[in-house]
């Protein structure tokens, strides 16, 4: 069709369109006399036209000016973007003058189901909260498309860690302003709610110096025992790194979480400061991994950032010496017997021998703990007196009676609080060789195993409790028990395997690494597995003496992951210069990292400095030796800019 | 004001990723989720006006929704056959009866109508991608509503002729 042709075409059309019936008909044939082939055209047009209005009624792209306001909100720019949401600046009209307010947006996809349920939680939450440091709520609905929003108070200043940086407040003032987000939060732990979700870009400072605390989109309501109604979080709201380890090991979230987020933040603040003991002890009572060690309540917390700041001496720092006395003694469970001793009535939990007839054991176990005990303390076992007792041997508990009791010991172990545990399984130790062989023995055996090396490894890396561990686990797997830890104690095994390794017992930290990226597998957390396993190797790989160490764990399956062994770890690299490859290079680099970031923030900034000298030597030589990679000039430069500040 | 075309375009195609990918189907496609959470997050006040946005908007979700759609075409084996269909209409807009558009074949159509015409080209584009009213589409072309009614009325009419033609009797 030529250029003429379209144009009569298209006047035609326009013409015919307007016509009905017979008029139309009349229309057509007068065309067709005139151009009978562009009139079959036109007629086969005017048969699509009154469908083709219905096809394309709606455009692809319809609803488009629906998204400039919210209810009566005109939207601004945009504030924040996260996983799950966006959060834009709005206005509206209120009396003479317009209203400021941030409008907070679930992104498509996220607006249904559970985190569309989430969300009108958090408007829920918000709407009982009302308290100078947490920023109001303001109004809140279900826009014209069926999305919900929220629109809080806007806050004109800057995050907490922005604040920090820029306007680098005194240690009096950042203090002070700590001081001010520990009181929204003890309000709002008051009121039953845990923030959940702790950490500086969710904390701002606004331009008069006011904290404001904002963003409850993980918050959770605690029933009246203190425990989350919901028990575990979605993933997607947890920001790691500033999550309590329970929470990233899918446990609940308690105010001893945020309690544990609000130390971390504390430690940031600190971090380019002079190292300063009063706050730092406090930040680390904070951040204890086990909950029940650190502070109960965020009005305790306070209490010793108010000490600080009227200059008295703070609780943390002789309750962080206790904590390390009685690491210290668990560490050394004969010498420390005593101290054991005393922890269990403090805690008032007796070894409950659930078997009908109680064993003679048992009971010279009670006398003995009441007799280590000054007579002030009151010890509610009856005491049997020594001479009374019959000379004969003690019954041998069944292996069923053993398993019973130690599944149940597994069931208590909370947290690491091997308290009401510990004394006993010298019992269960001595009473399993006299069982009958059989599976019933050795399932005992291997959960008395795991019970006694996770009692003995709370929080040290005493060797035999690694080999004991190590034992239990063989067993284990060789039994094919169903028997699993938790997650908590997963990472701790991980946690120890790595400070044995720091130590340079690289073999006996690795067994646990190993054991620690198998449990996370078995728990379904594949992820953190290959995680676990990942860093494993690169570890191993960065040792001098780690070579057939790291071949013999290049060699095993990988636990839990359906990802290769990674890359650059196993598989010899590039011999480079004095026998160092890229991928060695590239791990010392991020180890000197990790330590450099760890000194920063136990404020030690001229140690830290020094190993980061290191590390740009490092980085200048791998540009060198692998010029092809930007990755190591873009490090470089950024790491010289770092250094010059 | 500079309009920040590749920054529109990024972010386009960022979140129609995104949104496909969770979408876990491979023959849905919300084009209006995609603008919505544009709209969401791009600076409407940057632009010379609202419809200024929607007029670059338009273009970009063209090829962002076409080259999403080609790509899934050839990912799969029998792709020539198996083609990714979209319903103009919204779900629960009165749109029962009507067969679905192939977006590519729509695309192909337009291409044609490119050639022949560009500026009914350009009024489809806006008004299917950008959603715009006909006055409004008026102002970005710079031409009067009776005029962008006539062009829509043709280009529609003729496109959808295009598409609901016999496959030229090619053996299949």
């Amino acid at each position: 069709m030529t250029q003429p042709e379209w144009q009569r075409l298209e006047e035609w059309f326009a013409k015919a369109v307007e016509l009905e019936g017979e008029a139309r008909t009349q229309f057509l044939r007068e065309r067709a006399a005139e151009d009978a082939t562009l009139a079959r055209e036109l007629d086969g047009l005017l048969a699509s036209h009154a469908e083709s209005v219905a096809a394309f009624r709606q455009p692809i792209v319809p609803q488009m000016k629906a998204r400039d306001h919210a209810g009566d909100w005109q939207l601004k720019e945009v504030l924040g973007e996260g996983g799950l949401g966006v959060v834009r600046r709005a206005e509206r009209q209120a009396g003479s003058g317009v209203e400021q307010g941030a409008v907070k947006y679930v992104h498509a996809g996220y607006d249904s189901g559970a985190f569309r349920a989430r969300f009108l939680k958090e408007r829920t939450i918000l709407r009982t909260l009302e308290h100078p440091s947490i920023a109001r709520l303001l109004d809140g609905g279900v826009d014209e498309d069926g999305r919900p929003y929220l629109v809080m108070e806007y806050v004109d200043g800057l995050a907490w860690d922005r604040r920090m940086n820029e306007v680098k407040p005194t240690l009096e003032t950042r203090a002070r302003l700590f001081a001010e987000l520990l009181g929204a939060v003890i309000y709002l732990h008051g009121r039953g709610v845990v923030h959940g979700d702790i950490k500086p870009s969710n904390v701002m400072v606004n331009t008069s110096g006011r904290v404001k605390l904002l963003d409850f989109g993980a918050a959770r309501r605690l029933d009246p025992g203190g425990r989350p109604q919901e028990s575990t979080f979605t993933r997607a709201m947890l920001t790691p790194g500033w999550a309590s380890p329970e929470q990233m090991a899918g446990g609940p979230c308690t105010a001893r979480s945020d309690i544990y987020s609000l130390g971390l933040l504390l430690r940031q603040t600190l971090a380019d400061l002079p190292p300063h003991a009063d706050l730092s002890a406090i930040a680390e009572h904070a951040t204890r991994p086990e909950p029940e060690e650190r502070y109960g309540t965020a009005q305790a917390m306070l209490d010793d950032v108010d000490q600080h700041l009227r200059q008295l001496p703070v609780a943390a720092r002789r309750g962080n010496l206790w904590y390390r006395v009685r690491k210290f003694g668990r560490r050394n469970v004969v010498t420390a017997g005593l101290a054991a001793s005393l922890a269990l009535a403090a805690s008032g939990g007796l070894w409950l021998w659930r078997s009908q007839q109680r064993s003679h054991v048992a009971d010279e176990l009670k006398l003995s703990q009441a007799s280590a005990l000054p007579a002030a303390v009151s010890a509610p076992a009856p005491v049997v007196a020594p001479a009374v007792r019959a000379p004969a041997p003690p019954p041998i508990p069944t292996a069923e009676q053993i398993d019973t009791q130690l599944l149940l010991a597994y069931s208590r172990l909370d947290g690491g609080a091997c308290q009401g545990v510990d004394p006993p399984l010298e019992t269960v130790r001595a009473a399993i060789p006299k069982l009958p062989p059989g599976r019933a023995k050795d399932i005992a055996r291997m959960r008395y195993l795991l019970l006694r090396g996770l009692c003995d490894a709370k929080g040290a890396a005493k060797p035999e409790a690694a080999d004991i561990l190590d034992e239990g686990f063989q067993l284990r797997d060789r039994l094919g028990a169903p028997d699993q830890l938790k997650p908590v104690f997963a990472m701790r095994l991980s946690q120890l395997g790595r400070s044995f390794m720091e130590k340079g017992e690289m073999e006996r930290g690795a067994k646990l690494v190993r054991w620690a990226a198998v449990e996370a597998q078995r728990s379904g957390r594949r992820q953190e597995a290959a995680r676990i396993w990942t860093n494993l190797l690169t570890r191993l790989s960065q040792e001098k003496g780690g070579g057939d160490l790291l071949r013999q764990y290049c060699e095993m399956p990988p636990p839990g992951s359906t990802k290769k062994t990674p890359a650059g770890v196993c598989a010899p690299g590039e011999p480079v210069g004095a026998g160092q490859t890229v991928a060695e290079l590239s791990s010392q680099v991020a180890v000197l990292h990790a330590r450099a970031a760890a000194l920063t923030s136990q404020g030690k900034p001229a140690e830290a400095k020094v190993l980061l000298q290191q590390r740009l030597e490092l980085l200048n030589r791998l540009a060198e030796i692998d010029p092809r990679n930007q990755r190591w000039r873009v490090m470089l430069r950024r790491s010289q800019n770092r250094l010059e500040r | 004001m500079e309009i920040d075309v590749e920054a529109l375009y990024g972010e386009l195609r960022r979140i129609a990723a995104r949104h496909f990918r969770r979408s876990g189907s491979q023959n849905t496609l919300q084009p209006t989720l995609i603008v919505h959470e544009a709209f969401l997050r791009l600076p409407v006040d940057g632009w010379n006006g609202r419809t200024h946005f929607l007029a670059t908007a338009s273009r970009v979700m063209r090829n962002v929704v076409v080259d999403h759609l080609r790509a899934k075409t050839a990912q799969k084996r029998d792709g020539a056959l198996e083609r990714v269909t979209l319903s103009l209409a919204e779900p629960g807009a009165g749109s029962g009866d009507l067969a679905p558009i192939d977006v590519l074949a729509l695309e192909e159509a337009l291409q044609q109508l490119e050639e022949r015409d560009g500026r009914k080209a350009r009024v489809v584009e806006l008004r299917c991608y950008g959603g715009l009213e006909m006055q409004e589409i008026a102002e970005v072309l710079g031409i009067g509503v009776a005029t962008v009614k006539r062009d829509w009325e043709f280009a529609r009419t003729w496109l959808y002729r295009e598409l609901t033609k016999a496959p030229s009797g090619e053996a299949l």
